[in-house]
């Protein structure tokens, strides 16, 4: 391991870190000023926003590849493993199952329409 | 919103939404997203293997950075021989985003005329466990009118959630890069198990109100990773669905 190697994983992890801990210096009465209002607002709703701009950066390099190579078999898959994922949920109300078992159709569509 | 709350809720609830959680509770809440993480983490060793990394160096990674997104693009990064400060910059841009989810879970709590929310004795003990997953799951838990949330319940199910990342680390770079060769069906799986996991938290938080908010999430993902890269896209996403939040019509508490 060299010290190049340890010196980002360490920046980046300290620095990750303070990202996640420093807001909490927020909490508390001064906290709760600053968070009435348009920024309380925002804050109430950055958490849906997050979630769905992460799901958009996970499925993006699936829809890249699928429209730079026009092959509709991977798209297909993607597109079956999200309904399965939806259809799980919706069911079981259960964000594991529902993870475990999108994934899941994802391969064997993807093993099935001869993609490996 | 009732018919949505995800296991991971369910699970915390050995206690009662009105009682106030316990650290095994917080434990128990993690299994979902340490059953979620695992595999994925099993991905991210056999990548840092096929990298040329070794095990020491994946599972240093994992244990000290503990952001899954950024540590594959720390792979990619490091082994396309991207220098030092290049790297730190790109992968700390990425994680900006953990800065909303403190205030955001405080918000809710206030909101909730949580008492916790005012006496904070271990933020720098559970902050460490703040990833996407584990805010989305305590966000979903205080979804519930009248949940009760404890530091001790958010440190469980950050070490449950942390420890499975550790492990899954662990036994992917043991496999080594070629574990998957034979079965690229599993590799696949494994590949799409980010996307299924971020639309089963998002069906476990989205009500009919935040719509809008999904929009501009998605549609603010769209024009920054265009523009500059996924990761700006990210932020940019995040920021653009607050905002249609707070000045559109899913306003109010969330």
């Amino acid at each position: 391991m060299t010290l190049g190697y340890v010196a980002v994983c360490v920046a980046v992890g300290i620095g990750t870190y303070l990202f996640r801990y420093l807001p909490t210096r927020l909490g508390g009465s001064a906290g709760g000023r600053a968070m009435r209002g348009p920024l309380g607002a925002f804050l109430a709703n950055v958490g849906v926003a997050a979630v769905a701009a992460l799901l958009a950066a996970a499925l993006e390099p699936f829809v890249e590849a699928a429209w730079r190579s026009g092959d509709l078999r991977s798209a297909s898959a993607a597109l079956v493993g999200l309904a399965v994922t939806f259809g799980v949920f919706r069911w079981r109300k259960g964000v594991a199952l529902a993870t475990l078992l999108g994934a899941l159709a994802y391969g064997v569509v993807w093993w099935l329409a001869g993609l490996g | 919103m009732a018919a949505l709350y995800p296991l991971a809720l369910r699970l915390a609830l050995v206690s009662s939404p009105a009682q106030r959680p316990r650290f095994g509770g917080g434990l128990a809440a993690s299994l979902p997203i340490a059953l979620a993480y695992f595999p994925v983490a099993v991905s991210f060793g056999v990548a840092g293997a096929k990298a040329g990394f070794s095990l020491a160096e994946t599972a240093f990674m994992s244990v000290v950075i503990y952001a899954g997104a950024s540590q594959f693009l720390a792979l990619a990064l490091l082994a396309g021989g991207a220098g030092p400060l290049l790297a730190v910059v790109s992968l700390l841009a990425l994680n900006a985003r953990h800065l909303l989810y403190a205030p955001a879970l405080l918000e809710r709590l206030r909101r909730g005329a949580d008492e916790a929310y005012a006496r904070l004795r271990w933020p720098w003990l559970w902050a460490h466990g703040l990833t996407d997953e584990v805010f989305a799951s305590a966000l979903g838990r205080l979804s519930v009118r009248g949940a009760r949330w404890s530091e001790a319940w958010q440190v469980g199910i950050g070490l449950g959630a942390y420890l499975a990342w550790v492990a899954g680390t662990v036994v992917g770079a043991v496999l080594g890069g070629g574990a998957f060769e034979r079965w690229p069906a599993v590799d696949a799986a494994l590949a799409f198990l980010m996307p299924t996991l971020f639309l089963s938290l998002l069906l476990a938080m989205v009500e009919r109100r935040h719509w809008p908010v999904v929009v501009a999430a998605v549609g603010g993902f769209a024009l920054g990773s265009t523009l500059f890269s996924a990761s700006t896209g990210i932020l940019v996403g995040m920021v653009a669905g607050g905002l249609a939040g707070a000045f559109g019509r899913a306003g109010g508490a969330t």
